[in-house]
């Protein structure tokens, strides 16, 4: 047999030294630049600008108009009113990566804070605008959401490749890359900015105190948003945990339909049949606890449905069902999603998912769990934290957004928390990303409802990231 | 006359049956050999004499006659398997020997971060067994630098690591990477360093800048380690943390925050080392 093993080049204290110099990591060259990003799946490329029909433009006189190729977006005269923009609708996929670039020009600058650029709508009806300021050669990213305009995500950061004439095309390029915005400006990389994964169905122009000119408007799917795809449990990476899972499939059915003609063929011998036995006991390691019911509350395990079914009967009354899961890895992102029904949701009532962090306590009264909830209302989801604070629970609402579906509609529900930061997403849509939730260490995750509602849970998921 | 329902039988009986349970007894216990009538006294062949009708003389001679048996015929039969046993036993520890000394060496230069120096399959057999045995992980501290050489292995990062992993596999270092990179008690720079860097190429995880820059927060706000020699490692995180805020990755373009992060790496540098690199010296050495 032939020694393929090659005797080592250098000495052992050599290779240590060069360890120690921290040039091991030669196998990385790649991931710091040095070598091409993996390819993007080019999607195809839309010329929007081409399907005139589909630009809403406001019909007054003065407003956004054709002009020969180009798109037209002229300052109104009215001081009141400085801003223009129009809008046409895009159809990105779900947890898509895009670009858009767009060849723009000032015409008849009106003022030193004139501004023009690129903006986007979600949903609901959030605005993410890259706006920028070719007399101050500068550029700004600004943001809306429910109609109220925040402080801008980004500073006003120095262009300097906007030199030249004030009134020349500029190409501005936006990308959505690992739920980022990248920016750059006639091919150069301005800034990124985070797109705290805003997911647009609307894009268009928009211009401030100026005139502003698009002569060529360009939209490409370039592929999965990674990120967003992980976050909203499209793709796990290698190692991640499954800590709990239910699907609420009856397990001990097969063994007990066998058992059922077993029987039968042999009281064909004459011997006596077993009187039938109640479904097998839960076994409560790998899935939900025992059925309860309580004066206020209910809580029962239909398998003939595949169903949880959660019952809170008294309007003051919070129910909360949590299995026994592992303890999740510190750092990683943990998320919980389930696939929920309440047909009886009311005015009053309730329900959604918790991520808790339960603190082992010797004490004959252990402190409350501090958790995250996540509510679904008839017509929005609302994120909940409660925390102590000097051993009091403190709730705090951290968001409430829209989710647009009709009443009564199972949804899938996901909940995902790492750090400060958590995600909620309904049916595989970002609807909210908070960037300011107490750091918990999370190790349960269950089910919750308030008030006077039944809620019926098909498909349980408690995870690693 | 009537006869009691529960007549348990005849005594005769019963002593029939308990004879032939002690004859079968003594039968096996024949069969088995030597230790049983070893340890029979003079009072038991006695009573052994009694038992089966023989005169005290013939169950001596019979006693006498299986003794002698056993001396001719078990007794060399016995040494030579003894002698083999023990010398399979010698072979059998002298390749243990062997083969620990293999691990020792192999174990060594995992745990000091020595190349490891592969010459025969064997080498290789007994490094992807030791491997395998402490990087799935007990919960003991060590394992970390199974784990470490296992990712570095399998990224190619060593010398002679295609004959571990044939081709790179990135999943099984960030599988591996994660352990540490994720864990409170077993947190290690190098893995959060190197799932941060497998994040930012989208090799073998998804292409996540956010959660590369999580990760490199992690790893530059980091408390003392708890392992020896990871201030090179943590060095890395401050230069890639650097890179990143330099080239907008997962973050806004920030030259001063790029600035900042190399200042409290050259801070991190022990006494002895070089600090008066310059910056593009220092991302290079240090990534």
């Amino acid at each position: 047999m032939t020694n393929h093993f090659l005797p080592p080049a250098f000495s052992s204290l050599q290779r240590a030294l060069r360890h120690a110099a921290g040039l091991a990591v030669l196998g990385f060259a790649w991931a710091l630049g040095a070598a091409a990003p993996a390819a993007a799946q080019a999607g195809p490329e839309i010329k929007l600008l081409d399907d005139r029909a589909a630009w809403a433009l406001a019909p007054q006189p003065g407003g956004p108009a054709w002009e020969g190729d180009s798109l037209l977006v002229p300052a109104l005269a009215d001081g009141n009113a400085h801003l223009q923009q129009a809008l046409r609708p895009v159809a990105l996929g779900a947890a898509a990566s895009w670009r858009v670039q767009l060849r723009l020009a000032a015409v008849q600058p009106a003022a030193a804070d004139a501004a023009l650029g690129l903006v986007l709508v979600n949903a609901q009806g959030g605005v993410l605008a890259v706006m920028l300021r070719p007399v101050e050669r500068d550029l700004v990213v600004i943001r809306s959401s429910q109609n109220v305009w925040r402080r801008p995500l980004t500073g006003y950061t120095a262009a300097p490749m906007l030199a030249g004439p004030v009134a020349a095309a500029q190409v501005l390029e936006v990308q959505s890359q690992g739920s980022r915005l990248r920016i750059s400006l006639n091919g150069q990389p301005v800034l990124t900015a985070p797109l705290a994964d805003f997911s647009p169905v609307k894009m268009g122009l928009r211009a401030s105190n100026t005139h502003a000119r698009v002569d060529q408007w360009v939209v490409q799917q370039t592929g999965l948003d990674t990120r967003l795809a992980r976050l909203a449990g499209l793709t796990q990476a290698p190692g991640a945990q499954v800590n709990f899972e239910d699907r609420l499939v009856d397990t001990a059915a097969a063994t007990r339909v066998a058992q059922s003609l077993f029987s039968g063929v042999t009281s064909l011998f004459g011997s006596a049949p077993e009187a039938a036995k109640g479904p097998a006991p839960i076994d409560t390691r790998s899935a939900w606890p025992n059925n309860s019911a309580n004066a206020d509350t209910a809580f029962t395990r239909d398998t003939a449905r595949k169903r949880l079914v959660m019952q809170t009967k008294s309007k003051d009354q919070t129910y909360q069902v949590v299995p026994n899961s592992l303890d999740p890895m510190f750092h990683a992102a943990v998320a919980v999603q389930a696939t929920l029904a309440l047909p009886l949701l009311g005015e009053e009532g309730t329900g959604g998912l918790v991520l808790l962090q339960t603190l082992e306590s010797q004490a004959a009264k252990p402190p409350p769990d501090e958790l995250l909830f996540v509510q679904v209302w008839p017509t929005e989801v609302r994120l909940y934290e409660r925390s102590l604070e000097a051993g009091q629970s403190r709730w705090q609402l951290i968001d409430r957004v829209d989710h647009g579906l009709a009443p009564q509609r199972p949804l899938t529900l996901r909940l995902v928390h790492q750090g400060s930061n958590a995600w909620v997403f309904v049916d595989g849509r970002m609807l909210i990303a908070a960037d300011n939730v107490k750091p918990l260490r999370i190790n349960n995750a269950g089910l919750r409802t308030e008030g006077v509602a039944t809620m019926e849970v098909s498909h349980f998921l408690f995870t690693d990231l | 006359m009537s006869l009691p329902k529960s007549t348990p039988g005849p005594a005769w009986s019963r002593s029939g049956k308990s004879l032939v349970a002690v004859l079968a007894f003594t039968a096996i216990a024949n069969l088995i050999g030597p230790p049983a009538f070893a340890a029979a006294t003079r009072d038991d062949i006695t009573r052994e004499a009694l038992l089966k009708g023989y005169t005290r003389q013939e169950a001596e001679r019979r006693y006498n006659a299986s003794n002698s048996l056993t001396d001719g015929a078990s007794k060399p039969v016995g040494q030579a398997l003894a002698s083999g046993l023990s010398g399979l036993a010698a072979n059998a520890q002298r390749r243990m020997d062997e083969s620990n000394a293999v691990a020792d060496r192999l174990w060594f230069a995992l745990e000091n971060g020595l190349d490891i120096p592969l010459k025969t399959q064997g080498d290789l057999d007994a490094l992807k067994s030791l491997l395998r045995a402490n990087t799935e992980g007990t919960g003991k501290a060590y394992n970390i630098h199974a784990r470490r050489r296992h990712a570095e292995l399998a990224l190619h990062m060593r010398p002679q690591s295609e004959h571990v992993f044939p081709v790179r596999n990135h999943s099984e270092a960030a599988r591996l990477a994660r352990m540490n990179a994720y864990s409170q008690d077993e947190f290690h720079p190098w893995s959060a360093l190197t799932l941060a860097k497998l994040h930012l190429a989208g090799r073998g995880v998804a292409q996540d800048e956010g959660e590369a820059r999580y990760l490199v927060d992690l790893c530059v706000n980091a408390g003392r380690a708890v392992f020896k020699n990871t201030w090179a490692d943590t060095l890395g995180c401050h230069v890639l943390d650097a890179q990143m805020h330099r080239n907008g990755w997962g973050g806004p373009v920030d030259e001063d925050a790029a600035q900042a992060t190399l200042k409290r790496a050259r801070a991190l540098m022990p006494a002895g080392v070089n600090r008066n690199l310059s910056d593009e010296a220092l991302m290079a050495l240090y990534r």
